[in-house]
């Protein structure tokens, strides 16, 4: 995948069509050689996985003489902000209310299971939308999307505070309440078939109170969903990029629409490189967790040497 | 092998032991029928702009219109079926790979099977939809074929992981130990053998793709990358937020497909895990 897009770069770089032929000219040797492309295909993909180690990835195209790794390190942070905050609530809430709905039983799960159900199946970006309908357009408490300026710089002030929070809600909401539901029903599932299980019966039949149960229970159940996290966290990365490009949202997804659109290869290199190395990143992350909350793991690991 | 009949009174069986499986599959063939008869009952341009402008729903027109005049009940007729076609055939696409890769890497082993699960886990790494950004960008015009291409290349790797588990703990079975003294080739047992074995296994995935796949394609097409030439219901989505249906409150536009896509998944979804109690004896107890 690397080399069709290291290898397919440029092209349309040379259109600026108000120059005369001999300038047009020398502007277009002059990019051809600034973006190495008079070099073979390998010799390109070679310098590419090279500039990888040292992220270096060259100068944008659509934003001439800025280079790529400041505007990803622009972007990522707005990105990233978004995303862990929204996988580490979403986590808790969707686990809390999952046993919640398995420990109550009765209304309270009928109402809910389904609710959870239809969340964690509809599209991020359709329940976004749903939310600035109701929220902004219709009760007007948020602004209607779209609304960081480039140049928005971040500093301390309660003002800016206000507004980047103002902004960030319902794009945090709408990555995060499909994941809640995810993460209930899987809870759900696995603390009905806990409390079923001998152990609960036995403390059942002493005479334990429900909740202490529930706590044993919740413990048993926690495992499997923390192995599940990594393969969530690279389902919720890529549908927060749908997100970000229907929020107007600064972060790399909609870099990345923006570099695909405008056909600026190396933007599009360095955002693709980005993306995967976060998510590699968050599941090493994710492992070393497991490791940390199931000791057995790191018992299987050591007494392999 | 059981006959025709023996068949029909399965499903009646799992029909009415299973109400999942009711509720699923109704809500699907509810949109299939929608999608194939729909033209027919409701034979309206969904392209053919008129002048009523972001009408609501009404008797004439019972989903409203869009920014441009346009029949909203139109388009999702039009765009369910095409949503569940690129559904249905990347699907196809999807399970081929995937049984392929992660068939002859689990039975084979060795050499094969390390490259195939180092191929398989780096593309499990990459988030899809990324990389589907890129691929659909190379394409100036995309026919549904081509999405159904780049759907189908990028989805399989989860499948084939699991393939290759199962057969991983098919391989070591008599049966395939009969095959080998019978003198079979290694791919017949594979193919005739040891796959035949997970038919409900990999029937489930199949249902479970076409879900992967419709929501693929709904993203796709909700960031302008999708078909060109067609309207799916990632389209409609499209559509109303490039003209900002929200801006002019105009719920009918936007809540419709979204709604049909969540069902439609959903009631795969559904489909999926009533198939699962019903192979699966152990989750058939326990529920």
């Amino acid at each position: 995948m690397k080399i069709v897009a290291a290898g397919t770069a440029g092209g349309s770089a040379s259109t600026a069509g108000f120059l005369t032929e001999s300038q047009v000219k020398r502007l277009y040797e002059y990019w051809v050689r600034e973006f190495e492309l008079d070099k073979p295909l390998h010799i390109q993909y070679i310098s590419f996985i090279m500039h990888c180690f040292t992220l270096n990835f060259g100068v944008s195209i659509r934003y001439y003489p800025t280079r790529v790794t400041e505007i990803i390190a622009g972007a990522l942070p707005w990105s990233l902000a978004l995303l862990i905050p929204a996988i580490i609530v979403g986590w808790f809430l969707g686990n809390y209310l999952g046993a919640l709905a398995a420990y109550k039983r009765g209304i309270f799960d009928h109402l809910l299971y389904p609710f959870f159900l239809f969340i964690a199946q509809s599209p991020h970006y359709w329940l976004a939308l749903i939310m600035v309908y109701i929220f902004s357009f219709y009760l007007r408490w948020f602004p209607l999307g779209r609304a960081y300026s480039p140049t928005f710089t971040f500093t301390f002030t309660l003002d800016a505070i206000v507004e980047v929070m103002r902004h960030y809600t319902l794009p945090f909401l709408s990555v995060m309440l499909p994941y809640v539901g995810g993460e209930a029903i899987g809870m759900r599932a696995l603390i009905l078939y806990e409390m079923g299980s001998d152990y609960a019966n036995y403390c059942e039949s002493l005479g334990f109170n429900k909740w202490k149960i529930l706590k044993y229970a919740f413990k048993n159940a926690i495992l499997p969903q923390v192995t599940g996290l990594p393969l969530y966290f690279a389902a919720a990365f890529g549908g927060q990029i749908v997100t970000e490009v229907v929020f107007g949202y600064p972060g790399i997804g909609s870099l990345l629409y923006e570099a695909v659109l405008g056909q600026d290869y190396p933007l599009i290199q360095g955002c693709f490189f980005t993306i995967v190395a976060v998510t590699i990143i968050g599941n090493f992350l994710m492992d070393i967790l497991y490791a940390y909350i199931d000791p057995r793991i790191k018992l299987g690991y050591l007494g392999e040497k | 092998m059981k006959g025709a009949r023996g068949l029909i009174a399965e499903a009646i069986y799992a029909l009415r032991s299973s109400p999942r499986l009711i509720i699923g599959s109704s809500i699907f063939f509810f949109y299939v029928v929608l999608a194939v008869i729909g033209p027919l009952l409701y034979p309206v341009d969904p392209r053919k702009p008129t002048f009523e402008h972001l009408q609501p729903p009404s008797l004439q027109h019972p989903l409203g219109t869009d920014i441009l005049g346009r029949d909203l009940f139109a388009q999702l007729i039009h765009g369910t079926y095409y949503s569940l076609k690129i559904g249905f055939m990347a699907a196809i696409l999807t399970s081929i790979l995937g049984i392929m890769i992660g068939g002859v890497g689990g039975y084979f082993g060795g050499v094969i099977d390390d490259l195939l699960t180092l191929i398989t886990n780096i593309f499990l790494c990459v988030p899809t939809i990324a990389l589907l950004i890129i691929l659909a960008a190379y394409f100036r015009v995309r026919s549904e074929w081509i999405v159904i291409l780049l759907l189908g290349i990028t989805t399989w790797p989860s499948m084939a992981r699991s393939i290759r588990s199962q057969i991983l703990s098919l391989k070591v079975r008599e049966f395939v130990d009969t095959a080998k003294l019978c003198g079979m080739s290694s791919l017949k047992i594979l193919f005739r053998e040891v796959l035949p074995n997970m038919l409900a296994y990999i029937v489930m995935y199949f249902i479970l793709n076409i879900a992967i796949a419709i929501v693929s394609e709904a993203g796709l097409s909700a960031i302008g990358l999708g078909p060109t030439e067609i309207i799916s219901l990632g389209m409609i989505l499209r559509w109303a937020i490039v003209w900002e249906a929200v801006r002019y409150g105009a719920w009918w536009w936007f809540i419709p497909p979204g709604l049909s896509i969540t069902l439609i998944s959903l009631s795969l979804l559904m489909i999926n895990d009533a198939l699962d109690k019903l192979y699966n004896p152990r989750a058939r107890t326990t529920r």
